[in-house]
């Protein structure tokens, strides 16, 4: 009550049309990014693909970010990102991510994995990205 | 709440340095403290960039951001590493929401929705940064709800923030322009 009491102090109408629209659009755009589960987790580094690791395998990869290493963890149909010497730890903290669409991020690192279905439309492989460095 | 005081400009000056100190003491204990969440960073800093903003006007507001990022950088050891540009593109992006927001009627929105629509700015700036300039992949974008919705928070609560460091400021404006 008091909370409300000190918003309702502090705040003009126009603050509270602002509040409401800009909390339901808010609100749209998260449930309109909501996906399938997903099949495999590419791993992105610099926005170049370096691997591709199946979902349906517990396993663990350690990969070379800007700022040391960075692990990936698959376990249970879910990815994630370990980074050890980022400032903010933001992919850490992110978690296990599972649905199409989601990705898990350490931006200092330069380091992404995004979460895809079945069937991608250019599959980057381990395999491949050796072969291109 | 909003109105522009009327200063000399060296006691202007005065008081940008003041907000500034402020801001960068409030960044600097931000920074050491535990975060909330990986999509929540509280930025009570911008709080002294809204009063300046609310009192002395854009350039000033733009002077109190610039000036914390550069001090806040150096003494976190962080300039011109990848967190020292999305400091940077955050405080661009809720310096140029600030700048259309001078556009409006003076009593439209107050500190609170100012607070709300820089934070989105500020958020949305470090996005673009981290898209274009550091990761480079638009994967980064599917972010950008979760982190809205923190800054959506954030911003409500520097905004109240702002409302009461301004009720404070007014009740003792005789100091400020006292000769």
């Amino acid at each position: 009550m008091r909370l409300l009491t000190l918003l309702a102090r502090t705040t003009t109408p126009g603050d509270r049309v602002t509040m409401a629209l800009s909390g339901m659009a808010i609100v749209g755009l998260m449930l309109s990014t909501r996906g399938d589960p997903g099949q495999r987790g590419v791993i992105y580094r610099d926005n170049r693909p370096l691997m591709t690791l199946t979902l349906n395998q517990d396993q663990k990869k350690e990969v070379s970010g800007k700022l040391g290493a960075v692990t990936i963890q698959v376990e249970q149909g879910r990815i994630r990102l370990v980074e050890y010497n980022s400032p903010r730890l933001i992919g850490t903290r992110t978690g296990w991510i599972q649905e199409v669409g989601q990705i898990s991020a350490c931006v200092p690192c330069g380091i992404l994995i995004k979460v895809e279905g079945a069937r991608p439309k250019q599959p980057p492989t381990v395999e491949f990205d050796a072969v291109s460095q | 709440m909003n109105g522009h005081l009327t200063l000399s400009p060296l006691r202007q000056d005065l008081l940008i340095a003041y907000l500034t100190a402020a801001a960068v003491v409030a960044h600097l204990l931000e920074a050491a403290l535990p975060g909330a969440g990986p999509w929540f960073k509280p930025g009570v800093a911008n709080v002294f960039a809204l009063v300046a903003f609310l009192r002395l006007g854009w350039k000033a507001a733009a002077a109190v951001t610039l000036l914390r990022i550069l001090t806040s950088s150096m003494a976190l050891g962080m300039l011109f590493t990848p967190g020292f540009w999305l400091s940077l593109a955050g405080g661009c992006g809720a310096m140029g929401a600030l700048a259309l927001l001078r556009l409006l009627p003076n009593r439209l929105l107050g500190p609170v929705g100012i607070s709300l629509l820089a934070a989105l700015a500020h958020m949305a700036g470090q996005i673009v940064m981290a898209w274009v300039w550091i990761i480079g992949h638009a994967g980064i974008l599917s972010l950008l709800p979760w982190f809205l919705a923190g800054s959506w928070f954030s911003g409500i609560v520097n905004g109240v923030l702002t409302f009461l460091v301004l009720e404070q400021l007014d009740r003792h404006r005789d100091l400020l322009t006292a000769p």
